[in-house]
């Protein structure tokens, strides 16, 4: 049987959403959801793999901004009330269902919000971090980071103190987190522009990972395909992603989470059922949402949909897998026909909330998965970056171009005609913030914290997922106004500055309320050129 | 104008006989534009598995997120940027300061605002060619085809006048990618094994390629888009 080496990638980023100045505040449901549906049951399947002995191993990125909400008391606290508020609704959802097909999936759901509670209460006191390291620090995972605020970097890159900042405060921020230095990271959505490999040399980053297109389209050719990495001409290492594995889970059409047994993500009883009823479970909302209560498989080409059932989708995920193994050995086959010497080496990357949150069964599957894996006749060494660096040297040198993961393979998503407003004034937010660090090279007190905060509100403006948001058209007014108040708030502080007239009271609820980044320094974005 | 006429051919964009080298490049750069906007209605896969991240409050903004601050919509200064945003087409944005534009528009001589796109071999090199294209008053960005892939650009920002052109303000220099397909496999000069290497290494399902297979819109919600996956080898029976 032909082994190849194998590296699964998960990639975890939410954008920095916290709005202590309201009681309850929408948007930061996409953490919940996110720490109900992905994190947690990934650390509870992590748990029970250490238990039965199996030997797994990943790479998984942590975004700075994630990371300092995971360890925000304000979220941690507010998570618990929406845990709270699932668990009572899962409650009424069994009373509801009683005699009902689908009173199978309301217990499976109970038992979700029952454990998340269990877990999230009493084994990590709030901070799931603790879960990551500790199965960092046993070898199965390695835990890397991404640029501080999630920019797509190849827009700034005429502006270079964006970049060093965006990686320098990165680089700080995991050592704080999870006790160690990130070796490789993650660059917001694959984004590759030639010069980048510089900076991230400055700041100790031995590998990213890379498009396959970028890969395959090096200047010179790549003579191991996408199956080994390649070295810059300063040795920092690209690791190019593997389509065909990738897209078995998430091609859209015939991909595993499209399966007609799976869970269906857009049904939900938060569209189906009585306001009346469901209102307490929407804080905040004057509008119906989507709950996480979701009873419908996805059934087909139809809005139809039949029931979910979760031993069939159980049944499933292990044929998948079983699938999935069998695909990668047949590809093996393919790559040594193709004249491939050695084991080769295949990255699969993918978001970390696909799993769970998107597809109901993926955390499931990566269960199965990683026991499958385990066996000797799977024809898989799982492997994560720094051993690959360890166990071989010589890797081929060439150069990149400019790229990213997005389909056309470029920045068509974060630079088109409904969000390319935003450039021009995080262009010029930077360049006033170099300006400020020049006239104010060290001062103390209160003038410091305006610049630190001044440098937060720059970093804030500039996350990826705003303009994507603006893009794919989902809570695009929410997306809009994050931009402007972040702007606003630096040039606020700019204009202070330079007048000499800053208001302190203004100033301590916005530290209060951007408070990521304690111990930034505004120095950072000390002019680069 | 011969390189202009090069590429009206490529662009299979019919020339009138005495057309000027001003109106050829506003015909190519509307022929750029709409393919853009083309390119731009591509269902696009990674977009569309992140958004469901955002997916559970719908289309709506927080009620509770009400006031919106409002930006200027320029900084009065003289700016010129360049962001790339794929290998041909690129982003300018650029401002002028008002009250110099005021007291230019009150001069006869003042014939309005350009930019000039510079095209480079290298940084610190000299300026290979350079091609203006003028700019309405009161607009501050365009996309701009940069037409030669490989080579570095930037650009100028110009007020001209009847007998001179004053640079206003100059961008960075940015590296275009080199010209390259598609799909991987279309690089010339491959060998037979070459290819082999590239087509098992998912060359027909890489980033570039798959603009082809999404371009078709989803047909049924709970589908995120969708695929070819004729590559795609099923457990045998």
């Amino acid at each position: 049987m032909n082994r190849i080496d194998f590296a699964l990638v998960l990639n975890a980023h939410l954008p920095f959403v916290r709005h202590p100045e309201y009681p309850v505040f929408l948007e930061e449901r996409w953490l919940f959801e996110a720490l109900s549906e992905t994190y947690l049951p990934l650390l509870r399947v992590f748990h029970k793999l250490e238990e039965d002995g199996v030997p797994f191993r990943l790479t998984m990125s942590f975004s700075p901004t994630l990371t300092a909400m995971l360890t925000d008391p304000v979220l941690q606290d507010r998570y618990r009330q929406y845990l709270d508020l699932q668990l009572e609704l899962a409650e009424r959802e069994l009373v509801r269902t009683v005699g009902d097909p689908s009173h199978k999936t309301a217990k499976l759901y109970r038992q979700l919000h029952k454990h998340n509670q269990g877990d999230f209460h009493e084994v990590y006191q709030g901070n799931i971090l603790r879960g990551f390291s500790y199965f960092q620090k046993k070898g199965h995972l390695e835990i890397i980071t991404s640029a501080a605020t999630h920019a797509f970097l190849p827009l700034y890159q005429n502006h270079p103190e964006t970049i060093e900042a965006q990686l320098q405060i990165a680089a700080e921020v995991h050592v704080r987190a999870f006790g160690r230095p990130s070796k490789g990271v993650w660059l917001p959505e694959c984004a590759y522009f030639p010069g980048l490999e510089k900076s991230l040399k400055t700041h100790k980053f031995e590998y990213f990972f890379a498009s396959a297109h970028s890969v395959l389209n090096a200047k010179d050719f790549p003579k191991a395909g996408v199956f080994a990495p390649l070295a810059l001409p300063n040795g920092v290492l690209a690791f190019p992603r593997d389509m065909e594995s990738t897209n078995a889970l998430w091609s859209p059409d015939r991909g595993y989470p499209s399966d007609p047994v799976y869970r269906d993500f857009y049904r939900d009883i938060g569209f189906d059922l009585e306001l009346d009823y469901l209102r307490p479970y929407m804080p905040g909302s004057d509008d119906r949402l989507a709950t996480g209560f979701k009873y419908h498989a996805v059934t087909g080409p139809t809005d139809q949909k039949v029931l979910y059932d979760p031993d069939k989708a159980q049944a499933r995920v292990r044929e998948h897998v079983q699938n999935f193994l069998y695909n990668r050995n047949q590809h093996a086959g393919r790559i040594m026909d193709a004249g491939f010497e050695g084991a080769p080496l295949v990255v699969s990357s993918f978001d970390a909330e696909l799993f769970g949150h998107w597809w109901f069964e993926g955390v499931s599957w990566l269960d199965a998965f990683f026991r499958q894996a385990a066996q000797p006749t799977s024809g898989l060494d799982l492997v994560v970056p720094s051993q690959v660096m360890a166990a071989s040297t010589g890797f081929q040198e060439t150069e990149l171009a400019f790229s990213s993961w997005a389909t056309g393979g470029y920045a068509e998503a974060w630079l088109d005609g409904s969000n390319d407003w935003i450039y021009r004034h995080t262009f010029k937010a930077v360049e006033r913030m170099v300006e400020l660090v020049g006239r104010f090279p060290d001062v103390q007190g209160r003038k410091q914290r305006a610049l630190n905060q001044a440098a937060r509100e720059v970093l804030l403006s500039q996350a990826s997922d705003w303009p994507l948001i603006i893009k794919s058209g989902t809570t695009v007014g929410y997306a809009q106004r994050r931009v402007k108040e972040h702007i606003a708030n630096f040039t606020r502080i700019y204009e202070s500055l330079s007048s000499n007239t800053m208001d302190t009271e203004w100033l301590t609820t916005l530290e209060k309320r951007n408070n990521l980044f304690p111990d930034l320094d505004y120095k950072v974005f000390q002019r680069r050129s | 104008m011969t390189v202009l006429l090069e590429l009206s051919e490529k662009e299979n964009l019919t020339v009138d006989e005495g057309c000027s080298r001003q109106e050829l490049i506003e015909d190519l750069l509307e022929v750029y534009e709409d393919d853009r906007r083309e390119r731009e209605t591509l269902q696009n896969l990674i977009i569309k598995i992140e958004q469901t991240k955002f997916a559970s409050l719908s289309t709506r903004p927080s009620a509770s997120f009400t006031q919106e601050p409002v930006l200027p919509a320029f900084y009065d200064d003289y700016t010129v940027d360049l962001v790339l945003r794929d290998p041909s087409w690129a982003l300018v944005l650029w401002e002028v300061r008002k009250k110099d534009l005021d007291t230019w528009t009150q001069d006869p001589s003042f014939r309005g605002l350009a930019i000039r796109v510079l095209e480079y071999a290298a940084p610190d090199t000299s300026c290979l060619t350079f091609f203006p294209i003028p700019v309405p008053q009161g607009a501050g960005s365009r996309y701009l085809h940069l037409p030669t892939p490989g080579r570095w650009y930037a650009i100028e920002l110009h007020a001209q006048f009847e007998r001179e052109s004053r640079a206003l303000a100059r961008s960075a220099l940015l590296l275009t990618p080199p010209e390259l397909p598609d799909d991987p496999k279309d690089r010339p000069g491959l060998t037979p094994e070459q290819v082999r290497l590239l087509e098992v290494s998912g060359s027909a399902l890489c980033e570039t390629a798959r603009e082809r297979v999404e371009a078709a819109p989803s047909a049924f919600p709970q589908r995120i888009g969708t695929w070819d996956d004729s590559a795609f080898q099923d457990v045998a029976e």
